[in-house]
């Protein structure tokens, strides 16, 4: 990311709607950052930060009130963030971010800190904020949070591109993807999954049959005259995608108790 | 450009630090320059004997003090950026980092040049004041006001701009701060041991000769002095905005 922003020095670029970055007026109003949560004086007050944002990025002192508004920090503007929480932190960040209206937000784990409240609050404001037109890349460890939140997602496994695609896409097509099935008679239902060279798995009081679609296993039951009791469709999460894809790129593996 | 530069001065002005200096500054000028100088008088020194020269001796002597403040000031608010990683909100805002970096000196520069300014009057305010209340007054002085507030322009830019030069190589506040106490008062003086008189061309001592108040004593003039400041500035900004550009940003 911090690439992405010219403030590392490495190989390759990064356009911004076919311009690189240093060839805008008003940057701030192209990209807004959160690349760390405590990237702050601890003693300027929280509203001060903010406007040197804006006198720097050229957008005005009325703004900063705007953005206190939007990020529920009003009533904390005056005080220095040194005792901020880290929720509260994230917010000043995400504040920061969104002062110059821009069009691509780049966010490091933005939800880290936040309370469950804060949580929903990002998640919905991020999706508003894409749905106005505007690029959101965030970086994140949180795959749940993730899978409620993206389009599309990014896999990266020791500096390597893994995947690059629709979360939708990325779930469905992965192994642990299939059809969860119960009937009344689960040794036959085997023997039928057996015969018709499915691969399956006990799960609870059912199989997860993968690689397959509902109406197949509808079809097959209903012919061999089983008792369809649950068939749906099982997709896996975006968890156990993320394992499967970077099972042999993990640095540190833990051990067991 | 100019959106940079009202950044930098609402940087400067909006933390504490440089309020306290400020004050500190003045708390020491009103202890030296009202009650040692002006009030009480003390023997020997040129001031509290009434020369013709009192005046300028306590305006450079203030200078000296001042000074080291604003250079304090000038490394805190480049280091400040450094430490608290804000860096990469300056160099997002204006992704040029020539303009950054001359937005920085003009501020530092500009800033050196109006707070050295406003506290050597009140330094030479609270010698007045001290002196009224010993009943003394000032015989005629020796002083060309014009002369002497050029002489100071340069010195408190030139304090000013060094600070922030440092603080731009070393990026580290103590480090920054460290080099700026130990070079004038140790480096440069065991330099002169081997260079002779030729220590009045180091830095810290070329400063302090735009005023005659360095340690190393000279018959250089203060223009050559300021030439030599200059030169030193120049080159070391050169190095700065290298490294600026080659660096990454934390």
């Amino acid at each position: 990311m911090r690439l992405m922003l010219g403030l590392d020095n490495g190989n390759g670029k990064t356009i911004y709607d076919g311009k690189p970055l240093h060839k805008y007026d008003k940057p701030s109003s192209v990209v807004g950052i959160l690349l760390e949560a405590k990237a702050f004086h601890p003693t300027r007050s929280a509203r001060n930060h903010l406007k040197i944002l804006a006198a720097s990025g050229g957008i005005s002192d009325k703004r900063v009130e705007e953005v206190l508004d939007i990020v529920g920090l009003k009533d904390v503007a005056k005080k220095g963030p040194r005792k901020f929480s880290l929720g509260m932190s994230q917010r000043l960040g995400i504040a920061a971010a969104i002062l110059g209206k821009p069009k691509y937000l780049i966010l490091d784990e933005p939800a880290n800190g936040l309370d469950p409240e804060g949580i929903k609050w990002l998640r919905d404001f991020l999706k508003d904020y894409a749905d106005r037109g505007n690029g959101v890349f965030v970086s994140s460890h949180l795959l749940s949070e993730m899978s409620q939140m993206a389009d599309n997602v990014i896999v990266i496994g020791r500096g390597k591109m893994i995947a690059n695609t629709s979360i939708k896409e990325l779930v469905s097509r992965d192994g642990q993807s299939g059809v969860f099935v119960r009937s009344n008679d689960m040794k036959k239902l085997k023997i039928l999954l057996q015969k018709s060279n499915l691969t399956f798995e006990t799960q609870d009081s059912g199989l997860l049959v993968h690689k397959t679609k509902t109406d197949h296993i509808g079809n097959l039951m209903h012919t061999d005259g089983l008792a369809v009791l649950e068939l749906s469709n099982h997709l896996a999460s975006l968890e156990e995608v993320f394992f499967e894809l970077t099972a042999d790129s993990q640095e540190y593996k833990g051990g067991k108790q | 450009m100019k959106a940079t530069m009202k950044g930098e001065f609402r940087k400067l002005f909006t933390v504490r630090s440089t309020y306290i200096l400020i004050i500190l500054a003045a708390l020491l000028i009103v202890l030296v320059n009202f009650y040692f100088e002006g009030y009480r008088g003390i023997t020997g020194s040129p001031a509290s004997i009434l020369s013709p020269d009192a005046l300028k001796e306590i305006i450079n002597n203030s200078a000296g003090l001042i000074a080291i403040f604003i250079a304090i000031i000038a490394i805190l608010f480049i280091g400040h950026e450094y430490r608290y990683n804000t860096i990469m909100y300056t160099l997002i805002s204006n992704t040029h980092r020539a303009r950054v970096l001359l937005a920085k000196v003009f501020t530092v520069a500009v800033f050196s040049f109006i707070t050295g300014l406003i506290l050597t009057l009140f330094a030479i305010g609270c010698y007045f004041v001290g002196l009224e209340l010993r009943g003394a007054s000032l015989p005629p002085q020796n002083l060309d006001e014009l002369y002497q507030f050029g002489k100071l322009t340069a010195y408190f830019v030139g304090y000013g701009l060094i600070g922030l030069l440092i603080s731009t190589l070393l990026r580290s506040v103590i480090a920054a701060i460290a080099v700026f106490l130990i070079a004038p008062a140790t480096i440069e003086p065991l330099a002169s041991i081997p260079l002779k008189e030729n220590a009045v061309y180091l830095p810290f001592s070329s400063l302090d000769n735009i005023l005659n108040i360095g340690i190393i004593k000279s018959d250089v003039s203060p223009a050559t002095s300021i030439l030599v400041v200059g030169a030193y500035l120049l080159v070391g900004f050169v190095i700065a905005y290298l490294l600026f550009l080659r660096r990454d940003a934390n």
